[in-house]
């Protein structure tokens, strides 16, 4: 929203320098996001239009003249226009609104005797300084009275109308199929969402958007009929997103408008085509059903200074409502509120509070500690142990990336995967952004095979969540997942990768869970072993897992070595339990050798025999041996002597 | 025990000449080898009777230690002196172990979690796929709302959205939590915006809620001038704006001083927060008459660009170790 400084100035004394007063609509407004100077002595002030996504009445030079009279406490002098007369009897303009929360109220006013010329050079000037076009006198005062009292006014040719001086106007929503030509030139295909404006039943306009190119005002016209209504900001704000198109007309219907205000627009118009001579009114109409009137909300002290948490002076409060026009009743303990219809922001006590508060200025406000008791606050416990093994990771020597959670089908492809039955986007930003993922592999991979190119060898690790799908109704579930790769380029051992990088998972399912499931790569390659862990499932395990220690013998261990060949495809996880499981001497194995010799390997286990009681002797063992080495016959194996 | 006694003194006495290797060498096997004068004295005692080697025993096992200890001593001593510094080139470089690095983002979140948790925030998971109910409507965002534009969300087939705000859980929390009480949640975002160096569809949020019978905006304010406080570590100057969001009122928004490199002052906005909407209070079956309550939520990633001096947003997903080994 661009203001001049020089128009705000036709309302308002402004006796600080123009930077003095950014930094005061900054603090107490909206930001203020440049102040440039501009023709004919003018300074332009740019301010963001977020903060005013609620105040329609703030996109005007005298809705910005108010705040900036409250905000520097300088006298307001907004000037009042002589009302327009109603229609004479020979006039006959007819208009029919289908549903009037659509459209609360339509002004329209017949003008005759209309001089089209270029504008006054103010006229001008000021339009460019805030960002607007000049075109011609008409066009540019409905612009001008637009930007200086917030209501926008289209101007309609009148002979393009009707020839007769009869005119039926309609507001209805259009019928799919409808098209119309906008002002801009493009021929427009309207849907039931648009609100249009009709003649005898034809569009002629997109409500609070843009008008037709049929019945705009040119060098050949000699009257006019001026709209001034009132749009519904929901529906505005939907039609204006079907078409993609977004003016300042809509720009202000969308953060919603006072009805009350079609009249001033139209008296700012007026004024300015009498003092240029440029056309006399013939008459008005005004559909107007229901007024809108001012609320009251009562507000009390104690209220206002518990909220605020500072103890502000009645007086004070009465000031601020005053400069910001609002009537106010002072009872004993509270204030008797009457808001002005333009703030239609305004409805609750809550919303008057933030007008005192930031008037007062926040800045003045003591900053205070909420008291709570001592209880202690507490991490969910997934997100603590999510923690936990971050850094526990970490010490293992992976690094964690991060990575989108919206991936394409090109990216599931590359491991095998498909997208089938991933949650789909309707409006992602590219294909490679179109599915929300349900694994965590395929970028993964994506991360690895970039590494790749600078690194010989690396870990790496995400945690992040598996969306699945349940139902079109049920959200999905999202499932925490741990991927961890382990990258070297010149380890061309594979068993040997293996086992280096299933010893980094080892270590983590170790270290939460007493859990001693089969970890398995989900994706192998010359050099590489990615894996994937369920964390939800870890998580579960960890918080049932009773960290009880185990006593320490402190008798010394007798140390045997078993020696065997085996074949190549025998799971020596598997013998290791078994052996494990034979007696409760053996505290532990320890896989020591193995070496190939054509298609056998030999492989020699360190069984270590502890007892917590005793010393052991040799006599104890021998049979625990000799049942390890039945064991190992009866399972095939050649076991060396 | 006298013969222990000597033998120590003895020991003491040699020690004292000894100058190189060799010679410490030389008093190791004199006093500890195997055929040694210390195990002499152990052969020696057991041919004495019980009570004796009970008490000699211990002694002559202390004085075996203390032998030892200082031989030790002195070889690690000697050692260094005959190899230093002409045979170790000290500016050799170490091989360093091969250590992992955590995402700068996980730090940051870690950081600010653990200020909240300090000040008795409850820390809370977020989704990442929720629906339009809890994102908007419970917020007080009635459908077709224009203040809707402000979030450019993504939409699944089903109408559900990748969350454009943390502010999704407020309605969950509200009605799970009884208040008093005050609660953080750490999330991913995703809002629909080109990514270039300053942008990005994907991004990390810690919404923070209090409720309580009297919270205010002084205590807002004081909550978010704690939390600036302790993260930058002093008082960095700050100042509060108005702002608008639907499910506050007021709404506001904390900025910060931040220091260009050319050595200029800027106002960064970091917090936008505000005192929670009655709409928003009611919706969860709080009586507004009787509750107050304040929410904000920060930006991760911009804390860590300002940190580190990231300029491109896209590093964080892009998964380049020469980036993230940088942490």
């Amino acid at each position: 929203m661009k203001i001049s400084l020089n128009w705000i100035k036709d309302f308002t004394n402004i006796t600080i320098t123009p930077q003095e007063l950014c930094e005061i609509i900054s603090s107490k407004l909206s930001e203020v996001e440049s102040l440039k100077s501009a023709g004919s002595n003018d300074m332009v002030i740019e301010i963001e239009n977020k903060a005013l996504t609620h105040r329609g009445d703030c996109f005007s030079m005298e809705g910005i003249a108010r705040e900036i009279s409250a905000l520097t406490k300088s006298s307001l002098n907004i000037p009042s226009y002589a009302p327009i007369k109603g229609s004479p009897e020979r006039l006959l303009i007819n208009i029919d609104i289908e549903n009037s929360k659509d459209c609360p109220r339509y002004t329209a006013v017949k003008i005759k005797e209309v001089r089209l010329e270029p504008s006054p050079k103010y006229i001008q000037e000021r339009l460019i300084n805030c960002g607007m076009r000049p075109v011609n006198n008409i066009v540019d005062f409905t612009n001008y009275a637009m930007l200086e009292t917030g209501q926008p006014l289209h101007a309609f040719d009148a002979v393009k109308l009707n020839k007769e001086n009869k005119y039926n106007l309609g507001v209805r929503h259009a019928k799919e199929g409808e098209c119309l030509e906008t002002l801009d030139g493009v021929n427009r295909k309207l849907s039931k969402e648009n609100l249009v404006i009709t003649n005898e039943d034809k569009p002629i306009a997109i409500a609070g958007i843009m008008g037709g190119k049929d019945t705009e005002v040119d060098e050949s016209t000699k009257e006019m009929i001026l709209e001034a209504a009132n749009f519904n900001n929901f529906v505005t704000r939907r039609s204006s997103r079907k078409l993609g198109l977004r003016t300042e007309a809509s720009l202000r219907f969308e953060k919603s408008l006072d009805p009350n205000l079609t009249s001033r627009g139209i008296e700012k118009f007026i004024s300015l085509i009498t003092k240029h001579n440029a056309g006399k009114v013939e008459g008005l109409r005004d559909s107007y059903p229901e007024e809108k009137k001012s609320i009251i909300i009562e507000l009390t002290l104690d209220f206002i200074n518990k909220t605020i948490g500072k103890h502000l002076e009645k007086k004070e409060i009465l000031e601020i409502l005053a400069f910001l026009t609002f009537k106010t009743d002072e009872q004993e303990n509270s204030i008797r509120v009457t808001v002005p219809t333009f703030r239609n922001d305004i409805s609750i006590k809550e919303d008057l509070i933030e007008e005192i508060a930031r008037i007062y200025g926040y800045e003045k406000i003591t900053p205070t500690l909420p008291m709570k008791d001592i209880s202690p606050a507490t991490i969910d416990s997934k997100l603590g142990f999510i923690r936990q093994v971050k850094d526990l990771l970490k010490v293992l020597g992976y690094s964690e990336i991060y990575s989108y959670s919206f991936v394409g089908e090109a990216l599931y492809k590359k491991v095998g995967l498909t997208t089938k039955n991933t949650l789909e986007l309707i409006n992602p930003l590219s294909p490679q952004l179109k599915f929300v993922r349900d694994n965590l592999l395929p970028s993964m991979y994506e991360k690895v095979e970039l590494n790749k190119n600078n690194f010989d060898k690396f870990k790496l690790f995400e945690i992040g969540k598996e969306i699945k799908t349940k139902n079109s109704k049920e959200l999905p579930e999202e499932i925490y997942t741990l991927c961890a790769a382990y990258f070297d380029k010149n380890q061309t051992n594979q068993e040997l990768l293996y086992r280096k990088s299933k010893g980094d998972m080892e270590v983590l399912t170790e270290r939460f869970s007493d859990l001693d499931s089969d970890i398995a790569p989900t994706l192998i390659e010359p050099g590489l072993m990615i894996y994937k862990i369920d964390l939800e499932y870890l998580y579960k395990k960890y918080s049932t897992h009773k960290n009880t220690i185990k006593d320490i013998s402190t008798y010394p261990p007798i140390i045997e070595n078993v020696s065997f060949y085996t074949k190549k495809e025998s799971k020596i996880g598997e013998i290791i339990k078994k052996i494990r499981s034979l007696d409760t001497l053996i505290t532990e194995i320890e896989f020591e050798d193995t070496y190939e010799s054509e298609d056998k390997k030999s492989i020699t286990l360190k069984i270590i025999y502890q007892d917590l009681q005793k010393s052991l002797s040799v006599n104890e063992i021998t049979p625990i041996r000799e049942n390890i080495i039945a064991l190992l016959e009866k399972e095939g194996f050649q076991v060396r002597r | 025990m006298d013969k222990v006694k000597s033998l120590r003194e003895e020991f003491e006495n040699e020690i004292k000449n000894v100058r190189d290797k060799k010679a410490v060498d030389s008093l190791y096997i004199k006093y500890l080898g195997k055929k040694g004068l210390v195990n002499r004295l152990l052969t020696d005692i057991t041919k004495m009777p019980e009570t004796e080697k009970k008490s000699l025993g211990p002694l002559i096992n202390s004085l075996k230690k203390d032998i030892d200890n200082k031989i030790k001593t002195l070889q690690g001593s000697v050692f260094s002196k005959e190899t230093s510094p002409a045979s170790l080139d000290k500016t050799l470089p170490g091989i360093k172990p091969q250590i992992g690095h955590i995402h700068p983002i996980t730090q940051m979140k870690n950081y600010a979690e653990d200020i909240f948790l300090t000040m008795g925030f409850e820390i809370v998971d977020s989704l990442e796929i929720d629906d339009d109910f809890n994102h908007f409507e419970a917020l007080n965002f009635p459908k077709g709302h224009p203040a809707r534009d402000m979030w450019d969300t993504f939409w699944t087939k089903e109408y559900f959205l990748p969350i454009a705000h943390t502010s999704t859980m407020q309605h969950r929390i509200l009605k799970t939590h009884n208040p008093p009480f005050r609660v953080i949640i750490p999330g991913k975002c995703f809002r629909y915006e080109a990514t270039d160096t300053v942008h990005e569809h994907t991004f990390y949020q810690i919404e923070g809620i209090y409720v309580s019978k009297d919270a205010s905006l002084a205590e807002l304010i004081g909550t978010l001038e704690k939390f600036v406080y302790t993260y930058y570590g002093y008082k960095i100057p700050y100042k509060i704006q108005p702002t608008y969001f639907p499910f506050v009122e007021p709404g506001l928004e904390m900025l910060v001083e931040h220091k260009l490199k050319n050595g200029q002052k800027k106002w960064l906005e970091l917090i936008p927060a505000g005192m929670i909407h009655p709409n928003v209070l009611k919706a969860a079956g709080l009586d507004p008459n009787v509750y107050k309550g304040f929410a904000w939520a920060i930006g991760l990633d911009r804390l860590v660009m300002l940190k580190y001096g990231i300029s491109d947003i896209r590093e964080f997903h892009k998964g380049d170790l020469r980036f993230l080994q940088q942490f």
